[in-house]
């Protein structure tokens, strides 16, 4: 059962939700695409409840959690990560399976390569992101344009063909219920300025990159050089999972919680 | 195909527009907010709609009187891509697609309108090649 609860990180409320799952067979910690909160992960939290204990909580700003001091949000990819693993230490969370979509993907990079990490699952994500024009990043929260409105048709066009319907859904309500300032500092700062290509060889834990072949934003010959430079993972996998494209936890929670565990028990055998 | 086998195109648009399509361009694509101008440029051609309230009134060949408000303009192979691919925000994507098309109009404009823009594109090629 999802239960969740408030802790105060660096003076910041945030709003933590857990499976209950059993801690001693490991703690995974998921993070969310841009702009979006913690009910990302429900159907993966149901799907491994009896497995593992999944937890994720909402960036500051985002979901259930305080903004920072002034209304503002952590606008860069140093902030945000290092706030993560602030996150960790208020929790008690040590070596951490981390996994993430989207801008998720990308934090996991970061995290293996400051962090002590069990495992990390980048989905749709990437160690260099400048993919988004400024024309985009400028009106993301400006006054006359409803990020909820125009972005929609992105969030649509990034929906893999094998969802269902109910999954389709959320998904589209996440970006309706998103806002502008929040998804300007993850869209526009923290994933259009990620890049930690220099640090990959850094990672030496298990990697599992995962990407929906429908995913127009991050193709094949995105991901090639990021499995390249993740030469020293203990044990690398890539899968390209058809019928998914960008939201994978949400289009599929259980494909992708199965195709997890057994990454998990490949790698650590 | 001429320049006026394509306005009959965007003729057939028109009733696709305000007949099957009209309940969810309206209502779905927030087609129901979009008055005004929308001009797509086809090999420097433009092809200009004008929409009161979602509802397409007219489209003819030419620029519209008071500018461009928004839309896109492609040359036949970037159109050719899209109508395959069908996807606008790929088509759109700067850092996405190796010849996007451009933006007429401001980018904010295009920006609040983006759902509106796309599904007329998609029903463009609905149109132009169904």
């Amino acid at each position: 059962m999802i239960t969740s609860r408030y802790v105060s990180v660096n003076g910041v409320t945030i709003f933590v939700e857990t499976n209950n799952g059993p801690r001693e067979e490991g703690v995974m910690c998921c993070f969310g695409s841009a702009g979006r909160e913690t009910r990302q992960f429900h159907g993966m939290m149901d799907a491994l409840e009896d497995k593992l204990e999944v937890i994720a909580f909402d960036m500051p700003g985002h979901g259930k959690s305080w903004p920072l001091e002034g209304l503002k949000c952590l606008d860069t990819p140093t902030s945000y990560c290092e706030f993560i693993i602030d996150v960790f230490k208020e929790l008690n969370i040590e070596n951490p399976i981390c996994i993430g979509c989207a801008l998720g993907g990308n934090v996991c990079f970061y995290l293996a390569q400051h962090y002590p990490v069990r495992a990390i699952v980048s989905m749709a994500g990437t160690d260099y992101s400048p993919f988004v024009s400024q024309a985009v990043i400028d009106n993301l929260d400006h006054p006359y344009a409803s990020v909820q409105h125009t972005h929609i048709d992105f969030t649509d066009s990034l929906i893999g063909s094998n969802v269902s319907k109910e999954n389709r859904d959320f998904i589209l309500w996440g970006v309706m219920t998103e806002i502008g300032r929040v998804k300007r500092a993850d869209y526009g700062g923290v994933y259009n300025g990620f890049d930690v290509r220099e640090d990959m060889k850094k990672i030496t834990c298990p990697a599992l990159v995962i990407r929906g072949a429908d995913d127009w934003s991050e193709s094949e010959e995105m991901h090639k050089p990021v499995l390249e430079r993740l030469s020293n993972s203990s044990h690398l996998e890539y899968q390209v999972l058809p019928g998914i494209s960008h939201y994978n936890p949400q289009e599929d929670p259980e494909l992708i919680s199965n195709v997890i565990l057994k990454f998990l028990k490949d790698a650590e055998a | 195909m001429t320049n006026e086998e394509k306005l009959q195109k965007f003729k057939a648009l028109q009733e696709l527009i305000n007949g099957p399509e009209a309940d969810e361009f309206l209502n779905y694509w927030d087609g129901r907010f979009f008055t005004g101008d929308m001009t797509f440029i086809m090999d420097n051609v433009p092809f200009n709609m004008f929409f009161y309230k979602g509802k397409m009134i007219d489209v003819f060949i030419g620029q519209p009187s008071n500018g461009y408000n928004v839309g896109i303009s492609g040359d036949a192979e970037q159109w050719n891509a899209f109508f395959e691919h069908r996807n606008f925000q790929l088509a759109t994507s700067v850092k996405h697609c190796d010849r996007p098309f451009t933006n007429l109009g401001s980018a904010l404009a295009n920006r609040q309108n983006n759902a509106v823009i796309a599904q007329v594109a998609r029903l463009t090629a609905k149109a132009f090649c169904d």
